[in-house]
Order: C-alpha cells, then sequence, then structure tokens
C-alpha cells in the first residue's frame, strides 16, 4: 500500500453537459500508479485524460469514487492541501511577477524561510537549465523557456507527484523532441512520480514506464510502452497507437498456441492464441507495416500471401507499399531504405508481389 | 476621396450573385450616405464642443464674434472677478461668485472621491461574486446590475429623490432624527450608479484571466485569500484603476441626478455653473466647461489605457 503515490478508486466524473445533460467525463476508473513511475494517460482530445488529472489536484472534485495520494484518502481536501503540483499546458505563470518570484511562490506560501528560497530556487532554475533568468518577466521569455519555468516552479516545491498536462503540446516539433529526452532525464533524477498527459502517442511511448490508453472515459489498455505497442488489446489501442493493417476474419480452429484464422475465404493464416479467443469467432488480425516486407519470392517461415502493388510512396528513412493482397485485402508495408545504392521503386505499382510476414507478429484482437 | 472611394469599389465582390449587384448598383447613394452620416455625427458632437473651447479665449464679453486671444477668463476664475464681468476691481458680487466656483469645485472632488473610493471597493467585489461563483439568480443580478447604466438619469435622480424623502420620513419618526439633503445623499446617488460601471470594468477584467492562473496558486500551496491577495488583485489592479477613474469622471460631471440629491452649500461645480448661466452668460462659464472638458477627457482615456493594459 505504502508503495503507491497515487490509487484511483472507482472514480467518475459527471459534468452538466450544455443542454443539461450528463456529461461522463470519467467512468468508474480503477487505478495504482507507484512512486517513482514516469505514468502516461494517452488518449484523444475529450477522452478525459485533463478531467482525470485535475482531480488528482483537486481541482475537480470525483463524482463517485475516492482519490488516495500516498495512502491518504484526498476526500475534499482543497487542491492547495494537496501533496501534488501541475504543469499547465498554458503554462500559467504569473505575468505580474519575475521567474524568481513565480518560482518562490510555493516556497513562501509554506513558509521556507528566505535564505532556503534562494538556495532551492536557483536549484530548480538549474535543473531546468535557466539559470541567470531569475530577474525575466514570463513575456520576455519564449515558449520553451516559459515552459521550464513552469517545471522549475512545480519542482522547486519537491510534489510526492507531478502532474502535467500536455505540458509540451505548444512547443514545436523539434524543441519538443529535445524537451521529451530532458523531461525523462529530470524525472529519472528527482525520482519524483510523474503523471503525464497527452494525445501524442510516441510522446507517450517515448517516455512513460507505463501507458494507460483511455477512450470515452475508460482505461482500454495499461502497460508498458512495448506492451501497447506489440499487444494492443483492442481493435481502438491499435489503431489508435501507430499505424495498423487490419484482417478481418473467423476463427477456423484453435491449436494451442496458435490460432488459425481464415480471413475471408481468401487465405488462412495463424498468429498467437490470445486469452478469451472463441472457434468460429469474428476477430480481426492486426499486423503492423514495418512487420511486412514486399518481395519477389516465397520465403519458408514466413506467411506469404500474394498480391499487386497499388501505391509506392518514398518518406526518405522507409517507403511505403500499398498492396492489394488475395481476395481484396489492402495492406500498407513500410521497408525502410537501407541501402542507398538498390534502386527505390523496386517493385512499381502493378507489380505482382508477394507479401510476407513473421505469423508471430500478428495479433488477433476480439474487441 | 478618390482614393477612398476606390478602395471601398475594391471591397465589393466583383463575382457575386445577380442580388450583390443590385446592391452594388444601389451603392453611390449608399456610399454618400455612410459618409454623411459620420461627417455629420462628428460635427454635431464636436463642433458645440470646439465652439466652447474657442471662445472660451474669445476676448470680448459677448460669445458671438471673435476679437482676439486672451486667458483673462481662465485667470478671473481664480481671482475674485470676471464670471459676471471682464475687468476692474471685483464687485462683492463678483467675489461671490469666483468663490462659488471653487466652493463648488471643492464639493465635487469630495463627493467624487469618496464615491469613487466606496464604488470602486463594492463594484470590484461584485465584480469578482459575480465571475467567480456560481449561484442561482445570477442572471437576474446581472441585469439589476446594468439597470442604473441603461435607466435615464432623470429617473434614477427621482427614484434617490423619493427614496431620501421617503429614508427621512421614516428616520424622524421612528428615531426623531432629522436628516436633510447633504454631502451624504449625493455621496450615496452616485455610489449606486457608479457601482455598476466599475463592477462591469472589473468584470471584463476577470473574465479575460485564465483561471489557470488561480488553479496555479492553489496547486502552490495559497489559500482563497493568498490568491486573491498575490495573483488576482494585481492581475485586475488596471481594471480597478480604470473603472475607479471612470467612476471618478463620471461622479464629477454628473449633473441631473446630483440636481435632485444635493442640499443647500452642497452645489458641485456642474450645478454651480447652471445656477450662473441662468444669470447670465459670459466666456467665463466657457472656460469653465473648457476646463471641465479636459479633465474628465485625460480621466476617461487614462482609464482606457489603464482597461487595455495587459
Ligand atoms: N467543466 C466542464 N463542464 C462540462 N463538461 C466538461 C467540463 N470539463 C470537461 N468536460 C467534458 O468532459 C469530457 C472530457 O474532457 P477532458 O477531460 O478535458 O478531455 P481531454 O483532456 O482528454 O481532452 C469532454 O467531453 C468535455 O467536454
Ligand atoms: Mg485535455
Amino acid at each position: 500500500m505504502n508503495d503507491l503515490a497515487i490509487q484511483l478508486i472507482d472514480v467518475t466524473k459527471r459534468f452538466q453537459g450544455p443542454g443539461g445533460e450528463d456529461v461522463l467525463a470519467v467512468d468508474h476508473m480503477h487505478l495504482d500508479i507507484p512512486h517513482g513511475e514516469f505514468f502516461s494517460f494517452l488518449g484523444p482530445s475529450g477522452c478525459g485524460k485533463t478531467t482525470t488529472l485535475r482531480m488528482i489536484a483537486g481541482f475537480e472534485m470525483p463524482s463517485e469514487g475516492q482519490i488516495v495520494i500516498r495512502g491518504e484518502s484526498m476526500g475534499h481536501i482543497p487542491a492547495f492541501k494537496r501533496p501534488v503540483n501541475t504543469v499547465f499546458q498554458s503554462y500559467a505563470l504569473w505575468p505580474h511577477m519575475t521567474v524568481f518570484q513565480n518560482v518562490a511562490f510555493g516556497l513562501e506560501m509554506a513558509k521556507v524561510s528566505t535564505s532556503e528560497i534562494k538556495i532551492r530556487v536557483a536549484e530548480a532554475l538549474e535543473l531546468v537549465q535557466l539559470e541567470g533568468f531569475d530577474g525575466r518577466k514570463p513575456d520576455q521569455l519564449s515558449g520553451g523557456q516559459q515552459q521550464r519555468v513552469a517545471l522549475a516552479r512545480a519542482l522547486v516545491q519537491k510534489p510526492a507527484v507531478l502532474l502535467l498536462d500536455e505540458p509540451l503540446g505548444a512547443l514545436d516539433l523539434k524543441l519538443r523532441k529535445q524537451m521529451q529526452l530532458e523531461l525523462k532525464h529530470m524525472q529519472e533524477q528527482v525520482g519524483i512520480t510523474f503523471i503525464y498527459v497527452t494525445h501524442d502517442q510516441e510522446e507517450a511511448l517515448t517516455m512513460s514506464d507505463r501507458i494507460a490508453v483511455m477512450h470515452k472515459g475508460r482505461i482500454q489498455q495499461l502497460g508498458g510502452p512495448e506492451e501497447i505497442y506489440e499487444r494492443p488489446a483492442t481493435r481502438y489501442v491499435a489503431d489508435f497507437i501507430g499505424e495498423t493493417n487490419f484482417l478481418e476474419g473467423r476463427v477456423a480452429s484453435l491449436q494451442g498456441e496458435w490460432t488459425e484464422v481464415n480471413i475471408g475465404d481468401a487465405f488462412l493464416l495463424h498468429a498467437p492464441t490470445v486469452e478469451g479467443v472463441t472457434n468460429g469467432q469474428e476477430v480481426a488480425v492486426a499486423l503492423r507495416p514495418e512487420k511486412l516486407t514486399v518481395q519477389a519470392e516465397v520465403e519458408p517461415n514466413l506467411h506469404c500471401i500474394s498480391g499487386t502493388v497499388e501505391e509506392v510512396v518514398y518518406i526518405g528513412t522507409d517507403t511505403r507499399y500499398i498492396v492489394n493482397l488475395l481476395g481484396d485485402h489492402r495492406v500498407v508495408s513500410r521497408m525502410q531504405n537501407l541501402s542507398s545504392s538498390k534502386k527505390l521503386t523496386h517493385y512499381p505499382p502493378g507489380s505482382e508481389v508477394i507479401v510476407g510476414w513473421e505469423p508471430s507478429s500478428g495479433r488477433i484482437l476480439t474487441e | 476621396m478618390t482614393t477612398l472611394e476606390q478602395n471601398q469599389e475594391l471591397a465589393i465582390p466583383r463575382s457575386a450573385g445577380p442580388k450583390r449587384q443590385r446592391e452594388a448598383g444601389g451603392l453611390p447613394f449608399g456610399r454618400w450616405a455612410i459618409h454623411a452620416e459620420v461627417i455629420f455625427t462628428y460635427i454635431f458632437l464636436y463642433a458645440p464642443i470646439i465652439i466652447l473651447i474657442v471662445f472660451s479665449f474669445n476676448d470680448a464679453r459677448s460669445s458671438a464674434t471673435w476679437q482676439g486671444f486672451t486667458l483673462d477668463w481662465y485667470k478671473s476664475l481664480l481671482q475674485g472677478g470676471g464670471v459676471l464681468g471682464l475687468g476692474g476691481v471685483a464687485t462683492e458680487g463678483q467675489q461671490f461668485a469666483a468663490q462659488g466656483i471653487l466652493f463648488s469645485f471643492r464639493n465635487s472632488v469630495i463627493v467624487a472621491s469618496i464615491s469613487t473610493m466606496i464604488a470602486t471597493t463594492l463594484g470590484t467585489l461584485i465584480a469578482i461574486g459575480m465571475e467567480r461563483f456560481k449561484f442561482r439568480l445570477r442572471g437576474i443580478l446581472d441585469i439589476v446590475l446594468y439597470l442604473p447604466i441603461i435607466i435615464p438619469d432623470i429617473t434614477m435622480g427621482i427614484a434617490m429623490a423619493v427614496f431620501f424623502n421617503l429614508g427621512f420620513k421614516v428616520l424622524s419618526v421612528v428615531f426623531g432624527i432629522n436628516a436633510v439633503l447633504g454631502f451624504p445623499t449625493i455621496i450615496i446617488s452616485h455610489v449606486a450608479f457608479n457601482i455598476s460601471f466599475v463592477a462591469v470594468v472589473v468584470r471584463a477584467r476577470l473574465a479575460g484571466m485564465d483561471p489557470a492562473l488561480e488553479e496555479a496558486a492553489a496547486d502552490s500551496g495559497a489559500n482563497e485569500w493568498q490568491t486573491f491577495k498575490r495573483v488576482v488583485l494585481p492581475l485586475i489592479m488596471p481594471g480597478i484603476l480604470g473603472g475607479a477613474l471612470l467612476a471618478f469622471t463620471l461622479s464629477l460631471d454628473d449633473f441631473v441626478i446630483t440636481f435632485f440629491t444635493a442640499g443647500i452649500g452642497t452645489s458641485t461645480l456642474p450645478l454651480f455653473v447652471y445656477g450662473m448661466i441662468k444669470f447670465t452668460v459670459t466666456p467665463a462659464i466657457n472656460a469653465i466647461s473648457t476646463l471641465m472638458v479636459i479633465a474628465s477627457m485625460v480621466l476617461v482615456i487614462t482609464s482606457l489605457v489603464l482597461q487595455n493594459k495587459r
């Protein structure tokens, strides 16, 4: 119990919609987050990520259920008494205060001595690489710098948990990538539990120890980045994270470790058996484009299906082939351009090719 | 003029359908009407004021013709004479008049200062209450708050007079106190209409504030009072000062409502000037009015600048 930073116990949040109807923002959520974890909520806009975070921070009260922080039930404990700090999406720096005053504010509220405030603010600004910016006002900083001040302001208070609501959303791509790594390092350095909200799957995969993929106020899948990507639990997750080919079919037979699936009576394929799958069930087999190779010859140990190349798109690191397989199943394959001497349009549109993949990279989805 | 017309023509989409065409065909007259409207509006608004200002420097007792530049009328406001006549040794009546100006000006400043302080405090609190707390009847309170802004001054003045009259009766019957119209009644009535203006201005400022700024303060461990003092108040201060200046100006300038609520010896400057012109109109009146116009403009512009401050 004590090694848990956050527990959500059957937490539900309803809002009044504009027409007076109920909006279910968070739907009976159960969640345990251990200390020191980098945890992400991932999902599209409106799936309840922010609401969940705001309930943990204390800006919203759950309609049902309870939130426990470090073993202590929060009940109606107001935001200003909770041992968590938030990095807001809009940064929410106080425009009338300098960088120093912004960062020092929380320590002042906690009645830390002036001399210690100086030391800790300096430390925090060093951590976010903003030494020497103490005297600036927020509007004299770039977006990235403001973001760092917001981070310093939250971290300086040594919270048990740091809540971050799409903190990199307003930054340009390059800065965002850099900050992702920095954030991850910072989190390892300070050892604080990070709860991170994002709609960017790549961001979540890059930084998180564990990810909760959310859909309509519910957690669809909870797991590490690899698990989420390689073994999506549902069609929704497979579709939301990365690109996926779905081959619709029906279970033909269960053979222990392997399940045989009949894809629209066009061909049979094998994929690892998943929990709960039954004979004759309608399923989809998910295949990531990078797991599919386009080749001329049939190869042993691979599932090989013939098809016609419809489109070839060169995208620098990869070439994308869109291939129409037997029985009119369109799939996307991504082949890395490993050697620049090879001709890139190896298989021009119209070529008859073989699409191959290892049977173990197929993922059976029952819902 | 030509460039203006050309520009306007550019704004008409040429490819628009037949309905557009018809509108475009009717435009030459419409365009003229719009120009004329703007021009006449400004003429009617500002011409009298400009004439007033020009003639406050006119070196003649009659204000009908221009006789040359002088500052005598301004000097006469401060020195003994001038309101009733120009130059020479001030008569007792002239001295009385000049004293009257200073005295009524002092009254105006007292009334405006006190009513502004009260209205600003109350107006700010109301603005915060309305903007930050959701409660039933908020919609009704909204309308109530706007009422003093939209109802005619004369209605407000009469209502105030009736209200005070009734109040005085109650005071004398129940408590045996005999109250009369005076500073307190003027100030109460000015507070009554100024609260609305302050509340509206401060509320606009609050509405434009990112709620996350307050949440960030709570997040940093500040309770509601600390959040208000350290974050909300400094951020809405330009709005509060802007509202206060607006209230001060409206109070200084008010004639109608003050007319119904002032008592003996508490005439404000506008009331006094009105009293004077019933005697006679001299360019000294122009000079006072010019000063009032300038003071009001400075205050209102400062107020607007503050309200729009980032
Ligand atoms: N204060 C609110 N009042 C009414 N509905 C809200 C409120 N906050 C959020 N919602 C609704 O709850 C749902 C989840 O919102 P949110 O948590 O902001 O999603 P996300 O952060 O994942 O984009 C949305 O449908 C949103 O419209
Ligand atoms: Mg959100």
